[in-house]
């Protein structure tokens, strides 16, 4: 019974490892785009800025340095990649359902990986249902969501302390509404990296 | 007039430029007769240095040779050159009283031309004028005809204005003659209306009050031929157990119709109970009722009471709205309802 | 000696039922259960017009609460206002049961006295008469708190008419934020004031027994918390904020304890906070369910909540000491938010057909389910104390709106003109 446990973890970090190829190529691709993004944001701010040239061009050489170097930049700019699975925050649910559909496993991988590197990082997990049944039972089954994703997050590496857990319930539909459209856009799970 | 015009400038053109071309060539000719005499006397004064004595003599005789045949030359080639100069006078005088014909040709031509053309313009106009007096008279002839259609056409409508006029004033006359009588109409309907709306509210007044009085009577005569019916049963009921006075003792036949009436009594009081929600099984209230001779209510005391008060009223409340009471006709059997009870249960 | 006397006398008296028994005695057993016909005749007035009418919001009481059924105006037939006007013989004809009458009067308009009497018809007789003085502010209070003796005497069970509601509205406001408010009405759902208001949810009031504290939950510190109020002087406390959810809280009967769902231990689970020392006991231990929505059964030892330890949200049962809980509906795929009536009787909840939801009642003793709403998106139903009637939350045009309906399913009721969207209503006990 370990034995097999353990395997199942096993077979879950090949997994994992064999997806993290593909993503640190895509990643370094991420950082010149991100990189040139922020040069345009530090530019922007510096012509925002009246009677002070001089600095704005520091800090546009200090943003092209960074570039270059390119690892420290790293981090922070990869959870703004629009094209990174980490840029996916939220996973939806079948009715009445906490389980995590078979599409949503490698943008959770994805950000189980993330939270894995950078341990001082905190995700919130927000659960939300649609607004059909029970406001209490939906309160609950929001929570259940929510630690159904936080079980996944943490079985690919992130450690229980990095995570806020919180429910809504039906309290903040995403689409207002009862029909199975909304539903669809209601039932889910955001995740909410703390202080971005 | 525009053309000769054009026709003048370029014939004085053609002019001018043969005489420039004449000019030149004269120009031309003194310039190629003066070059020679000017080289000349150089090339002697260079040879007169080099020449010795002896030879002068012959030499001179050989130069006067030379001149006299240079001068000859020169006079016939001056000869020839005005010979040419003559001749190309004479061609030019030529040239231009050949052009001075041309032109005075071309301008009889232009002028024959002119002419003709006038006279083919003449011709024209003429016809022109012909075949408008022609159309003239044709139109002159519609118009007449026109007039003569329109002056008919304006008869015809002046005939029918004067029928319509006439038709109008029928018609006007129909209008207000149908008016009137709509007019009429409308104030009978008015009045019609009037005296309906009247008589409807009349009737609604007096069909509610009817309706109310007949309600009343009708739940009376209901309340009456349920009783009559119950008596007429009970009679029938009565006259059969008196039919079998002889077989059965006069007590259970008295017996047998105050079971009649006690059913028919039962069954009216249940229908006007209406029993409080909050009764609850076990529960039971017994009214003692004394009734006056024809069934209504004397009396009603509470003998037992169900500790429900709710439950106590429902039931005095049924009582009272049932009666009054059907009672039978025999004396014995109506004496048992003069004074009886009922049992109310809940279930 | 004086024992041998009293046997002799009890013996006396046992026989008089016998004596009666010699009369012809006839049965009288079912009866209908139709509303009891009442006549409400506008009250009369005097000197400064009242400005609530006094008489129409009784008449609109009585009717509301489908036990009586008060005559058309146009079917009186005369204007008593006090008896000696009265011909109870004209009323008897009209087969009312009940005839109220009533004056208003005030000499400047802000303090009025009001007058009624209440009569048997068939007995000619006075069933209530009083006499109130009260401030103008006072007289609709006052008219409930008429209706609700009118009530209880007529049918001998306690009238709701001056009771509570409490629920939450929602507004949106022009900058597409919502504000959220605790709100408490009179019954009849007029004259809502707000007890609380946040940017952040609020849900699942639920009053103590005494009618003088509101619990509830909110939102605001991010999660859900579990607050008591005070309905008076509006203090208020956190009693549950841990780790997870801290939600459904429900007063127990003596007013002692709180039953909560909490998920500090990982899931949400059943438990009862006693107020005064703060205890926690935990009440259920299925940590694959979700237990939650605990109600306290009228004895104050068993608690119905809702839980999917089935597959499906199914009531339970279980002691408030905990133990091994039992399920208490069988019928449908979903069954939540469980209310008790106060008599014990009945349970209402919200019952799931083919992904609608609708208001349903079961006989505790029989099992006996019955639907008793229509629309389909109905939710947290609350018994009316006197265990009559059953208020929930209903939408109408895509807003929450309040309702009631009898627990027979009978009278259908829409509960206040709130142009804002409501929901989470929760029935107060009586006023003490």
């Amino acid at each position: 019974m370990k034995l097999l446990k353990s395997s199942a973890v096993l077979l879950a970090l090949v997994w994992l490892s064999g997806c993290t190829n593909p993503l640190a190529t895509k990643e370094s691709e991420a950082d010149l785009q991100s990189g040139e993004v922020a040069v345009e944001d530090r530019n922007a701010e510096s012509s925002g800025i009246a009677g002070e040239n001089a600095m704005g061009a520091d800090l546009g050489d200090g943003a092209e340095a960074q570039v270059i170097v390119g690892e420290d930049a790293f981090q922070g700019n990869e959870l703004d990649d629009p094209a990174s699975p980490l840029s996916n925050r939220i996973v939806y649910f079948e009715y009445d359902s906490s389980s995590v559909r078979a599409e949503d496993q490698q943008t959770l991988a994805a950000h189980a990986t993330y939270l894995s590197d950078n341990t001082n990082v905190t995700i919130r997990l927000e659960g939300h249902t649609d607004e059909r049944g029970s406001r209490e039972y939906n309160l609950a089954l929001g929570e259940r969501r929510a630690l159904a994703i936080r079980q996944i997050l943490m079985l690919h590496g992130a450690s229980i302390n990095q995570f806020e857990v919180v429910s809504f319930g039906e309290e903040r539909l995403a689409v207002e509404g009862s029909d199975d459209a909304a539903g669809l856009q209601n039932r889910r799970v955001e995740l909410i990296y703390v202080g971005r | 007039m525009n053309k000769s015009l054009i026709e003048n400038i370029i014939a004085g053109s053609y002019a001018l430029i043969l005489h420039i071309g004449l000019i030149s060539l004269f120009v031309m000719g003194m310039e190629s007769k003066s070059e020679p005499i000017a080289v000349l006397p150089q090339v002697d004064i260079v040879k007169a240095t080099a020449i010795s004595e002896d030879s002068v003599l012959a030499e001179m005789v050989r130069q006067q040779e030379h001149e006299q045949k240079q001068l000859r030359a020169e006079q016939d080639r001056q000869e020839k050159v005005e010979q040419k100069l003559l001749e190309t006078q004479q061609e030019l005088a030529r040239k231009e009283r050949e052009y001075l014909e041309q032109q005075e040709q071309a301008k009889i031509q232009q002028q024959q031309r002119e002419l003709v053309a006038k006279q083919e313009q003449d011709k024209i106009q003429q016809l022109e004028q012909q075949r408008k007096v022609e159309e003239e008279r044709k139109q002159q002839a519609e118009v007449d005809r026109k007039v003569a259609e329109q002056r008919k056409q304006k008869a015809e409508q002046e005939r029918l204005v004067e029928e319509e006029r006439k038709q109008q004033v029928a018609q006007e006359r129909r209008v207000a003659e149908e008016k009137k009588r709509l007019a009429e109409a409308d104030r009978q309907a008015e009045e019609r209306r009037k005296s309906e709306a009247e008589q409807a509210a009349k009737l609604a007044e007096e069909q509610k009050r009817k309706a109310e009085a007949e309600r009343l009577a009708a739940e009376k005569r209901q309340v009456e031929e349920e009783r009559k019916a119950q008596i007429a049963e009970a009679d029938r009921l009565l006259q059969e157990s008196l039919a079998n006075e002889q077989r059965e003792q006069e007590v259970r036949r008295v017996g047998g119709v105050v079971q009649q009436y006690m059913s028919i009594i039962s069954q009216r009081v249940t229908r006007y109970w209406i029993k409080p929600a909050n009764a609850t099984k076990g529960l039971q209230a017994i009214l003692r009722v004394s009734l006056l001779p024809g069934g209504d209510v004397k009396q009603v005391t509470i003998v037992k009471s169900s500790s429900n008060a709710i439950f106590d009223r429902s039931a005095e409340s049924a009582v009272y709205k049932a009666a009054p009471f059907s009672l039978p006709t025999d004396p014995k059997a109506m004496a048992k309802f003069r004074d009886f009870q009922f049992s109310f249960k809940p279930e | 000696m004086i024992k041998s006397w009293l046997m002799a006398l009890s013996l006396l008296i046992t026989l008089l039922p016998w004596q009666a028994h010699a009369l012809l005695t006839i049965e009288i057993t079912g009866g209908s259960e139709a509303a009891l016909p009442i006549a409400v005749v506008p009250f009369g007035n005097e000197g400064f017009a009242a400005p609530e009418d006094i008489s129409e919001v009784i008449r609109n009481d009585l009717a509301s609460s489908g036990r009586f059924a008060p005559l058309p105006k146009g079917d009186l037939i005369s204007s008593p206002h006090d008896k000696s006007e009265i011909n109870f013989k004209d009323w008897r004809l009209l087969r009312s049961e009940g005839l109220l009458v009533g004056k208003v009067s005030s000499v400047d308009g802000e303090t009025y006295q009001v007058q009624f009497q209440l009569f048997d018809v068939y007995k000619s007789q006075q069933l209530i008469g009083k006499r109130y003085q009260v401030p103008a502010s006072g007289l609709r209070r006052l008219a409930h708190q008429i209706s609700d003796l009118i009530y209880q005497t007529l049918t001998g069970e306690v009238g709701v008419f001056s009771t509570r509601l409490a629920f939450v509205s929602v507004v949106n406001t022009p900058a597409g934020q919502k504000r959220y408010a605790l709100q408490v009405s009179d019954a009849d759902g007029a004259n809502p004031r707000s007890v609380l208001q946040s940017k952040q949810p609020i849900l699942s009031p639920s009053w103590s027994p005494d009618g003088e504290r509101l619990s509830y939950v909110s939102f605001e510190n991010g999660k859900a918390e579990v607050f008591v109020q005070e309905m008076r002087s509006g203090r208020r406390d956190s009693v549950a904020a841990f780790k997870g959810l801290n939600s459904a809280p429900s007063w127990s009967p003596d007013g002692k304890k709180l039953a909560l769902t909490l998920s500090k231990a990982g899931n949400p689970e059943i438990y009862v906070l006693e107020l005064a020392s703060g205890k926690l006991s935990r009440v259920t231990h299925n940590s694959q369910a979700i237990d939650t929505e605990a109600v306290w059964m009228p004895n104050g030892r068993e608690l119905l909540f809702t839980s999917d330890r089935g597959g499906r949200p199914q009531i339970y049962k279980v002691s408030a000491d905990g133990g091994r809980a039992s399920r208490v509906t069988f019928e449908g795929r979903y069954n939540a938010s469980a209310d008790i009536s106060a008599d014990g009787r009945f349970m209402t909840m919200v019952h799931g057909l083919n992904g609608k939801y609708y208001i349903a009642v079961q006989d505790l003793d029989s099992g006996a389910v019955q639907v008793l709403t229509e629309t389909g998106q109905d939710e947290s139903p609350s018994f009316a104390p006197n265990s009559r009637n059953i208020l929930y939350a209903t939408e109408q045009n895509g807003k929450g709106i309040l309702a009631a309906v009898s627990v027979d399913g009978r009278i259908h009721q829409r509960l206040g003109e709130s142009g804002s969207d409501v929901r989470e209503p929760a029935w107060s006990p009586i006023r003490k």
